[in-house]
């Protein structure tokens, strides 16, 4: 453990102090950004590129938009009521001290328990000291390992975009008119900008998808890229780039359906469940990844619109 | 003072910060407030995940997918709870809260 | 050569240190100046020339060019974000000060 570390986990501490504290929900919202970032950086110094992609794509990125425009929409913060002043302020020190006592010695008697129970056992858990195919060499499966783990995380993949899906559609469900309508444009130089940074951000989400180092990794960072551009669109009142909201619930499904048709390629090839021939594994993968990507772009957008309030909607 | 590993002392941090979000889950009052809290609370336990997963020499490949799905499950509840947040307060949000200070 | 790549090293820290100062003198911008307008003025250009210097620094700390390109991409994205949203932002101080007079 370093400086570093140590600078690291007091600046997440600190920045969860402001995501949860605060009574206004911008500052909360702001607080929680903040933290965000700092996750990213806790996650590249424990050596996940990956996870920290993710985060920044994410967490950073499109959870902000949503948590900003929700926030910027509510109403007027209503914290609890200060008690009235008038009964004899020695008289009531003691139930308040309790009400902001209680929490916090409630978070201390937990946190201390976990904690305490953390470093007896951390160390009595099987490590991983190699990676997981490096681990199963050695038993003669080499053949079969890449077939075992690609099975492992389609599941997790498939699940994971079918979630998506669920909430993409749960949005469609309950929001009406105002998916239709577009924002209110903040002004020409946002739209400029957004129309000229577009193939820029076209080309990065198409490089995350291709590139992704961690094989169907990939598809959710670049589809997040994706989404936050469709947002920039229509954040920025950019009218020349196209409309695709109406394509959105076809994105939507098309990404679990096709990879159902892929995973059942695998029985009508006389195979297991999502388990290709070798041969074909680089083009199912690489459409499946692709369609995945559009309707991971598609959820998110969609729940990027319908939570914009309706006042920012112009028909 | 103890020697910490660094992995260690992120599991801490992570313990620490998911119990924060679990108090603050169940105190507050305020809908956006839980939803936030709840998004800390689910940034802990993924810190916790990620300590486990970063004891060996390299990192677990199959615990950072579990914490990229955890991630993505995240955004997507959000979301969800931010949809339904915005119909539960009406479409046009009550109040005028953007002036700039 | 050894002497060349220990004035890379310090050259790449310079432009690191010199990166941060600007974030910092940017920051505290931010936080004390008065209005909308200047702080926007502190946060637009000294973060950007910050974030420039602190590439750079990577850049030549890296020292291969493909690093370069998408560095010098990472900045022209980032300048133009922040000049975007500086203007709008400072466009929505001036609609909301002459609708409030």
């Amino acid at each position: 453990m370093t400086v570093v570390d140590l600078a690291l986990g007091l600046a997440v501490v600190v920045t969860a102090g402001a995501a949860l504290l605060p009574r206004r929900r911008m500052t909360m919202v702001m607080g929680f950004l903040v933290m965000a970032v700092i996750m990213a950086l806790v996650w590249l110094r424990l050596g996940s590129v990956d996870v920290a992609l993710a985060e920044t794509a994410l967490g950073t990125g499109l959870l902000s938009a949503i948590l900003v425009l929700l926030a910027r929409g509510g109403p007027a913060p209503q914290g609890p009521e200060e008690p009235p002043r008038d009964d004899g302020a020695a008289g009531r020190w003691l139930p308040r001290l309790a009400r902001a006592g209680a929490p916090v010695l409630a978070w201390a008697v937990v946190t201390g328990v976990f904690m305490k129970v953390w470093l007896e056992v951390e160390r009595l858990l099987p490590a991983w000291e190699e990676t997981l195919p490096a681990a199963m060499g050695p038993t003669g499966v080499e053949h079969e390992v890449t077939a075992v783990l690609l099975t492992f995380r389609s599941y997790d993949t498939l699940l994971e975009s079918a979630v998506l899906m669920l909430a993409g559609v749960a949005v469609l469900a309950v929001t009406g008119t105002e998916l239709g309508g577009r924002t209110a444009s903040p002004g020409t130089t946002m739209s400029w900008w957004t129309r000229v940074s577009a193939p820029a951000l076209v080309v990065v989400g198409l490089w995350l998808l291709f590139a992704g180092s961690s094989g169907s990794g990939g598809a959710f960072q670049a589809g997040a890229v994706l989404a936050g551009l469709m947002m920039l669109a229509d954040a920025s009142g950019a009218r020349s780039l196209p409309d695709l909201r109406r394509a959105m619930p076809w994105g939507l499904a098309a990404g679990v359906l096709v990879f159902l048709a892929a995973a059942a390629l695998g029985p009508m090839t006389g195979r297991g469940w999502l388990d290709w021939e070798p041969s074909w594994g680089f083009p199912v993968i690489l459409t499946v990844e692709i369609a995945l990507t559009v309707g991971i772009a598609a959820a998110l957008h969609l729940l990027y619109l319908g939570v914009r309030a309706r006042r920012e909607v112009v028909a | 003072m103890m020697p910490l590993a660094a992995d260690q002392w992120y599991g801490l941090i992570g313990i620490a910060v998911a119990v924060a979000g679990l108090v603050r889950l169940v105190t507050v009052q305020d809908l956006v407030a839980r939803l936030v809290s709840l998004n800390v609370m689910g940034v802990g336990s993924l810190l916790l995940i990620m300590a486990v997963a970063s004891r060996g020499a390299e990192v677990d490949p199959l615990l950072s997918a579990l914490v990229i799905t955890g991630l993505v499950i995240t955004v997507a509840f959000t979301g969800l709870g931010a949809v339904l947040i915005r119909r539960l307060e009406g479409p046009d949000g009550g109040a005028e809260e953007d002036e700039l200070p | 050569m050894v002497s060349l790549e220990l004035l890379r090293e310090i050259g790449a820290a310079l432009l690191l240190i010199t990166g941060a100062f600007f974030f910092t003198a940017g920051t505290v911008g931010l936080i004390r100046f008065p209005d909308v307008r200047s702080r926007l003025h502190a946060l637009a250009k000294a973060d950007t020339l910050g974030l420039g210097l602190v590439l750079l620094g990577v850049g030549v700390l890296l020292g291969s060019w493909t690093a370069g390109v998408v560095l010098l991409a990472t900045w022209i994205l980032a300048l133009g974000a922040a000049s975007a949203s500086a203007h709008v932002l400072a466009r929505l101080e001036r609609e909301q000060r002459e609708g409030a007079s």
